[in-house]
């Protein structure tokens, strides 16, 4: 589902971010991005998104090879993949049915599939009974909730989840890690960059580790780290 | 209408409402600029009307003194005929003359009225086969017996053209300044109202909005204002038409003054200029935005 080929990106200011990246993803995992600040987890996800070009290598997303991808097909690609992100990127004078629907809107779909796929989804994450909430009534929680639903509406192959719990206290992020999970369950291949070592820990799922750009654990049922 | 155009329009009335003084001043802009450029356009119809009216007669005329000998006028004649340079030649007696200007001039009886036959010389109307030798004409025939003076009827229709082409590449040349200050005001303008949407915009290429879609509300609003620029210049040029025109007009009979359809004659031309210009520079603003 996803593969990454001697990947290296450096950034304009010389720094490099990514070193002779490669690794494999394969349908349905669950995986956690892990390393320190700076170590290239937002880079592997602007890569994944091709919001960013590698400077060598290359990047297989859903079948399809980045570089080789023309602009105008980019779109299509970044249907595949939902984006779920630490902020939650809510537009503030949305309600969360408006929010979710937006992003079905934007790409075309028909009113009536709208008004059927929406409310299902806000089912789906727990919010069922809040559609007509504006983001500054909904807890943290809540908000990403919607944000989850936003990225899942049109059924994406890939989610990507950068620190999706790092501004949630960890009861909260717990029920979002159980959304996760279930998501995962449909089938979803879910890539999710964290610091969160509890959530790591407990869940036991496979682990990649960056450090400087490089891999340096690839582990299956890992933990968050050796000795931490 | 489908989900697609009701963003679209939602999108378009948000931005031209938030952008409401910078959208006022782009159309002012665009307006101002369109005018004068339609001023260049009328001056330019005018001298091909013109022109077309008059080149095709106008003629050298070599005016004679009052009784000439009837020998001296048949050797003139003579010799006009056999010039190389010469392509055509009649004679306009005193009468033809007085006929001519009655015709001419049949709005103006002021002027009618003080003309009689005897006070129009008789004249040879030559036609040359190159209209730009007048000179060689006029010394060649200047000091022959029976020769007033000699007449290059250009002269005054030149006169009339040299103002028109000044009207016409001074208005270019201000319309084209001022289509570029129009055009950078868009550009702004365009990229303040992505950029209040900013977030919008990412959240939209996250989900994979095409970019076109993403870019339609944005060059339509620079559009929108590009148009109605466009249609306040085509009022103004109207405006100016029915007030400076048409009293200009009672006085100017000789020949027909651009008018009304020539107006709307050039009115889609200023129209697409000004929705060409505004979706170009929405467009060019909008790339570095979107980073497509």
């Amino acid at each position: 589902m996803i593969r990454l080929d001697h990947v290296t990106k450096r950034y304009k200011n010389k720094v490099l971010a990514l070193r002779d990246l490669s690794l494999e993803i394969q349908k349905g995992e669950f995986v956690f991005l892990v390393g320190s600040s700076g170590s290239g987890k937002s880079t592997f996800i602007k890569l994944l998104l091709k919001d960013e070009d590698p400077d060598s290598g290359e990047i297989y997303v859903a079948g399809k090879a980045l570089r080789r991808l023309k602009p105008w097909r980019v779109p299509a690609m970044r249907r595949e993949l939902g984006c779920v992100f630490q902020d939650f990127k809510l537009l503030e004078n949305k309600t969360a049915f408006d929010n979710v629907a937006f992003a079905l809107e934007v790409i075309g779909k028909p009113r009536p599939v709208i008004e059927k796929t929406v409310p299902e989804v806000l089912e789906l994450v727990g919010l069922g009974h809040k559609t007509d909430a504006r983001p500054h009534e909904l807890s943290g929680g809540e908000q990403q909730r919607v944000s989850i639903a936003r990225a899942f509406v049109n059924r994406p192959r890939i989610l990507l989840c950068d620190e999706p719990t790092g501004n949630l206290d960890p009861t909260t992020s717990v029920g979002i890690m159980k959304l996760l999970d279930r998501i995962n369950r449909t089938g979803t291949t879910v890539v999710m960059a964290t610091h969160d070592q509890h959530i790591v820990d407990s869940m036991r799922r496979r682990v990649i580790e960056l450090a400087d750009g490089r891999l340096v654990r690839d582990q299956s049922r890992g933990v968050y780290g050796y000795g931490t | 209408m489908g989900p697609r155009w009701q963003y679209t329009y939602a999108e378009l009335a948000k931005g031209l409402r938030a952008n409401l003084l910078m959208t006022l001043a782009t159309v002012l802009t665009v307006m101002v600029s369109l005018t004068l450029g339609g001023i260049g356009l009328l001056a330019q119809r005018q001298v091909d009307t013109t022109s077309e009216l008059f080149y095709g007669e106008v003629e050298v005329s070599i005016f004679l003194v009052n009784d000439v000998p009837e020998e001296a006028r048949q050797s003139l004649q003579d010799e006009l005929v056999q010039n190389p340079e010469v392509q055509e030649v009649t004679f306009e007696t005193p009468q033809q003359a007085y006929e001519n200007f009655l015709r001419l001039f049949r709005d103006n009886e002021a002027l009618t009225e003080s003309v009689t036959p005897d006070t129009l010389p008789a004249s040879f109307r030559v036609k040359l086969v190159d209209p730009e030798n007048f000179d060689v004409i006029e010394s060649q025939y200047a000091s022959y017996p029976g020769v007033e003076t000699i007449a290059d009827q250009r002269e005054v229709l030149d006169r009339l053209f040299g103002l028109l082409n000044a009207l016409k590449l001074g208005g270019w040349a201000i319309a084209g300044l001022q289509l570029v200050g129009g055009a950078a005001l868009i550009a702004n303008t365009i990229r303040l109202s992505a950029f209040a949407r900013r977030e919008q915009i990412g959240i939209m290429k996250l989900v994979g909005a095409t970019n076109w879609y993403i870019r339609l509300p944005f060059i339509l609003e620079g559009v929108v204002a590009g148009l109605i620029g466009s249609a306040g210049a085509i009022v103004l040029l109207l405006l100016g038409e029915f007030t400076l025109i048409d009293a200009v007009r009672e006085n100017i009979t000789i020949f027909p003054l651009v008018g009304a359809d020539d107006v709307l004659a050039i009115a889609p031309l200023l129209l697409l200029v000004g929705a060409g210009v505004a979706a170009l520079a929405s467009f060019i603003s909008l790339r570095r935005f979107l980073d497509v």
